[in-house]
């Protein structure tokens, strides 16, 4: 037992336990830094993005700061989507001089694509191109779509929805968001 | 050459199962000394012993025919990987006979391989040509590696259920002869596994659900949710499925799996009720008499030297190997894959086997009961995960 | 230790009793296999079809999937506890085998040559040879030499020693542990470790991740079996460095390109896809070609000039389908592209909209003047390749050979001392080996025999283990 000074056991124990706190510490910080981020939770600030409009303006989320800003996540191609587009422009046409704006994102498409679909559902709430995706995969960790985001005025996510929405979930979120300061 | 690699599988399969006869006709004929501790060969054992050699061989000599007719080194599917693994217990017993003398092992270690070289004709035995991931040399060589120490470990089983029925009092209906009896039930179950499924195997059996488009090589007892009951076949003339899985077990096969593991345990239970009814008294007491008298400290010190060769082989093939083909093939030399977990948590358990043996004195009764789950730990590694877990491995 | 002792302990010395004790590590390498096993009973996160597995584990396998995944047990391998186990077990190996070789090391230093005449009549293999005189010593050191033992003498006392290194087997083999998780941990320092999918068109070049070079794809080929199984996906790539043609290789599965710690692996493919059409702008009367023009069905534009005309796009269904409520596209590539299309132009005074189909030539009774006809064009197939770099291999492997190494010194190896004394003619021989005491009376009875005193030895009680 006296083979080794309880010194050197000492020196030895502590370099290793912290040697793995390090590296514990290293590995979470590591999958964080990674694309394993989560999609923005509710209460969190929303992440700002900058994209093209359908008439080729750029458009960012932080401009919007002050209103209740809705941000759908859609493609032509998703039946769902295209099932709530009316619905979403009802409200939108109902509340936008209220401080409301709708934003729809189009994940990857062209513009005439995205055009050409909202020309055809008479939308004329702002639509947006996420052409290469970037916006929907690394920033909002974006599943299934449709897939909307409830922004307060403040800027921060205050509700998720996964699925097309009711007129009622829309209306009465809205409101919520809208009598808030 | 095909044909030839078909017939020499033949040839060897029939080897084995003379073996195992010959070997179990050997130790119940009463015809084996059994003085100071180790038992003489006999006519039938010392007969059993050259026809395991030339069953290693004629398999040997087929795994090449196939090779060559094939193309590839017949490692490739389950067929191919279970007649190895067959073969590769079948060797390691001829090699350690060898050196330790128990004539008596082959009525234990012969059977098992013949079991497994009947799972392994479950499965179709048909020639595939290979997927791109498969076409690799270090995949053989992870492959036979591993094999190879599974085969070893898998006599060091034998030897340590021998030695557990050496010194259990198995008169005495005590929790010991229980397990005992539940250890030989477990190797009915994979008999009888075999033996439902070779039959229907034979008769060509399929059965497909419309519903679900799952295909049935056994009668479907179990449908999906979702199959109307009665709807799909009959058995004895009682329209099948009888009952639905619960409506959570919908993913995948699940379905057939469950309905495979009901018919095994049935028809288990009722293999094992014959032979007991045959036995008139726990079958456990009929197989310790064969041991009886035989030397316990010298089988457990083959159960451990076993594992004292496979193991440092099992780590060479079913992991260091299986990084660099992992490494070369998928570009990560460890990607928690099941079939990669469980080869890691089989090395686990044999490293604690070790360390309690080695370091905690563990030898003797709980030694060997761990060298035999140990088994069970090896055969999930082989089948289970295939059957129950579905991963990315090469084999499906 | 007396109590008074323990109850000083400080924290430290607590800590390395803790990680001392062979029971510690086997309590922790139970749970690592334990927690390796639940994490199987499921598939992990990385290997579901989903990008959010918050949802997916509920949806496919219900209650017991929600608990699963709330658990954490949906990536276990990645968890902290789970990696905090394994360093557990680092620390584990390092203490327990510090703890034991330098006290192993020392005994075996200061062995005597010369023990008390005892001591050797009480080894598990002892054999007194009468009529023995310094000579039979002097030949039986010869034999034992040449058999490869290290012999020490004094007088007519000699300790004959082989592999003792294979004492040290177990502690070479965690050596080789230790590298191996170091080995793995290095991912963890910045820039040692890549591994991503990028997707590469035909053609195109497209940077890759983490290095400062580029691949273009040349071709890509797949053949199939006939049962539809895949049988050969090659990638005749090119790596472009400081704007270089550095590297040409063709990629296939198990045979990657390697370039500066990179790896490209062949992981994976698209099938062909349209990607530009050449167009001729045609009036169908009198098949007079008005202008000509490429479109980029992956950059839809939302006019072409051809000759003085414009074609503008109005509308585009890169996979179109006629839905319930209209046409619509089922997904964004271009599998079934069809657009909505006006030409304008000189002599235009009102354009009319109407459809185009580049691939399938639709009969359509259509009003206006002018159609599009294709004249030529390119399909072009994806490779999906998996960039890797992973600097830590060498080590991994490196730790691998040391593991190796001390496994067959542990188990295919033995410790084996022969001390032999003369005592008024007999020559007093005990030996000791550290496992397989039946090769060791082997080899005893075979250096008596050569030395020309064959002699009967038998193990000792305590040597029949």
């Amino acid at each position: 037992m006296a083979s080794q000074s309880k010194v050197g056991r000492a020196v030895t124990v502590t370099i290793l336990l912290l040697a793995s706190a390090g590296i514990i510490f290293a590995l979470l910080s590591f999958n964080q830094s990674d694309e394993n981020v989560s999609q923005p939770q509710v209460g969190q600030a929303a992440p700002n993005f900058s994209l093209t409009n359908t008439d080729e303006k750029k458009m960012s989320l932080q401009e919007l700061r002050g209103k209740v800003v809705v941000v759908n996540f859609w493609g032509t191609w998703c039946d769902p989507c295209r099932e709530e587009m009316p619905r979403i422009q009802l409200m939108y046409e109902k509340y936008k001089d209220n401080g409301v704006v709708v934003v729809g994102v189009n994940i990857g498409e062209s513009r005439v694509t995205a055009k050409g679909f909202a020309d055809r559902l008479g939308l004329t709430f702002p639509i947006v191109l996420d052409h290469d995706r970037s916006v929907t995969l690394n920033q909002y960790k974006i599943g299934p779509i449709p897939t909307s985001f409830f922004i307060d005025k403040q800027g921060v996510v205050r509700y998720i929805y996964t699925g097309p929405m009711s007129s009622g979930y829309l209306e009465t979120k809205i409101q919520t968001l809208l009598s808030q300061p | 050459m095909l044909v030839a690699a078909e017939w020499l599988y033949g040839t060897a399969f029939f080897s084995y199962l003379v073996t195992s006869i010959l070997y179990i006709a050997g130790v119940t004929g009463k015809k084996i000394k059994i003085e100071n501790g180790t038992a003489a060969s006999n006519k039938w054992t010392r007969v059993g012993y050259w026809v395991a050699i030339f069953a290693v061989a004629v398999q040997l000599a087929g795994f090449l025919a196939r090779w060559i007719g094939g193309g590839h080194a017949p490692v490739s599917n389950m067929f191919e990987y279970m007649s190895f693994w067959a073969w590769a217990i079948m060797l390691a017993f001829v090699v350690i006979s060898a050196f330790y003398h128990f004539p008596i092992l082959g009525a234990f270690a012969a059977p098992t391989a013949l079991a497994v070289l009947g799972y392994a004709n479950v499965f179709p035995d048909v020639n595939m040509s290979l997927i791109p991931a498969l076409k690799s040399y270090w995949l053989y060589i992870h492959v036979t590696t591993a094999a190879l120490g599974e085969g070893v470990l898998t006599i060091a089983f034998a030897a340590a259920l021998m030695h557990l029925l050496v010194i259990t009092e198995v008169n005495m209906p005590d929790k010991r002869s229980k397990w005992l009896e539940f250890v030989l039930f477990l190797f009915i179950t994979l008999i009888g596994f075999v033996f439902i499924s070779l039959m229907y195997k034979v008769q060509g059996y399929h059965v497909s659900d419309p519903v679900t488009g799952n295909v049935y090589k056994l009668p479907p007892v179990i449908g999906s949710t979702g199959t109307d009951v009665g709807s799909l076949a009959t058995l004895f003339g009682i329209p099948l499925p009888l009952f639905n899985v619960p409506s959570w077990m919908t993913w995948g096969k699940a379905p057939i799996r469950l309905n495979t593991l009901l018919l095994t345990f049935v028809v288990s239970i009722i293999l094992y009720l014959v032979l007991r009814l045959l036995n008139r008294k726990p079958l456990v007491r009929t197989v310790s008499a064969w041991v009886k008298g035989l030397d316990a400290p010298s089988l457990d010190e083959l159960s451990y030297r076993a594992i004292a060769i496979g193991y440092p082989i099992f780590t060479l093939g079913a992991i260091v190997f299986a990084m660099i083909w992992a490494q070369e093939a998928w570009g990560s030399y460890w990607s928690w894959d099941p079939k990669e977990t469980w080869a890691l948590i089989t090395w686990l358990y044999y490293t604690l086997y070790l360390h309690l043996r080695l370091q905690r004195g563990w030898e003797g009764e709980r030694a060997s009961w761990l060298a035999v789950a140990g088994f069970v730990v090896i055969l999930f590694l082989l089948v289970g995960v295939n059957f129950l877990i579905v991963g990315l491995h090469a084999y499906a | 230790m007396t109590t008074v002792v323990r109850r000083r302990r400080t924290l430290t010395t607590w800590l390395w009793d803790f990680f001392a004790s062979i029971k510690v590590a086997i309590v922790i390498i139970a749970l690592i296999a334990i927690s390796a096993v639940i994490g199987t009973i499921l598939p992990q996160e990385n290997f579901i079809p989903s990008l959010n597995p918050g949802a997916y584990y509920p949806q496919t396998y219900g209650t017991f999937g929600e608990i699963y995944y709330t658990l954490g047990f949906s990536h276990m391998y990645t968890s902290w506890w789970f990696v905090s186990l394994m360093l557990l077990l680092g620390i584990s190996l390092i203490i327990c085998s510090l703890e034991r070789v330098v006290p192993l090391y020392k005994s075996l230093q200061r062995q005597q040559i010369k023990p008390a005449l005892s001591v050797i009549q009480r080894k598990e293999i002892y054999v007194p040879a009468a009529g023995a005189d310094e000579t039979a010593v002097d030949k039986l050191i010869e034999e034992l030499t040449r058999r490869k033992y290290k012999v020490r003498r004094e007088g007519t006392s000699f300790m004959a020693e082989r592999m003792r290194i294979s004492r040290f087997g177990a502690y070479i083999l965690h050596i080789g542990l230790i590298i191996i998780i170091l080995g793995a941990l290095s991912r963890l320092i910045p820039g040692w470790y890549v591994s991503k999918n990028i997707w590469v068109e035909e053609g195109q070049t497209v940077s890759v991740t983490g290095s400062e070079f580029f691949v273009r794809n040349d071709d890509f080929i797949v053949e199939f079996y006939d049962d539809g199984r895949p049988k050969h996906f090659e990638t005749k790539a090119v790596i472009i460095d400081g704007g270089q043609e550095t590297v040409k290789q063709s990629i296939i599965v198990n045979s990657p390109l390697k370039y500066k710690g990179f790896m490209l692996f062949q992981a994976n493919y698209l099938p062909p896809m349209l990607r530009t059409l050449d167009l001729e702008l045609t009036e169908k009367d009198s098949k007079q070609t008005l202008g000509k023009f490429t479109m980029d069905f992956s950059n839809m534009q939302t006019e072409y000039k051809a000759g003085e005309y414009t074609v503008r796009a109005l509308d585009y269904f890169p996979d179109f389908v006629f839905g319930n409520d209209g046409p619509t596209t089922r997904s964004t590539d271009p599998n079934n592209p069809v657009l909505l299309i006006q030409v304008e132009g000189p002599g235009i005074e009102k354009p009319l909209k109407q459809w185009f189909f580049p691939l399938n030539q639709m009969v359509l009774e259509q009003e206006s003047k002018y159609e599009l006809v294709p004249f030529g064009g390119r399909m072009v197939e994806t490779t999906g390749l998996r960039v890797q770099k992973d600097n830590g291999i060498p080590i991994v492997y490196g730790g691998s050979v040391v593991v190796l190494a001390g496994l067959v010194l542990v188990f295919y190896f033995q410790h084996k001392r022969i001390w032999g004394q003369l005592h008024d003619g007999v020559l007093h021989v005990g030996a000791h080996t550290s496992k397989n005491w039946f090769g060791m009376r082997k080899d005893m009875e075979k250096i008596f025999q050569s030395v020309g005193m064959p002699v009967e030895v038998s193990l000792n009680k305590r040597g029949k283990k």
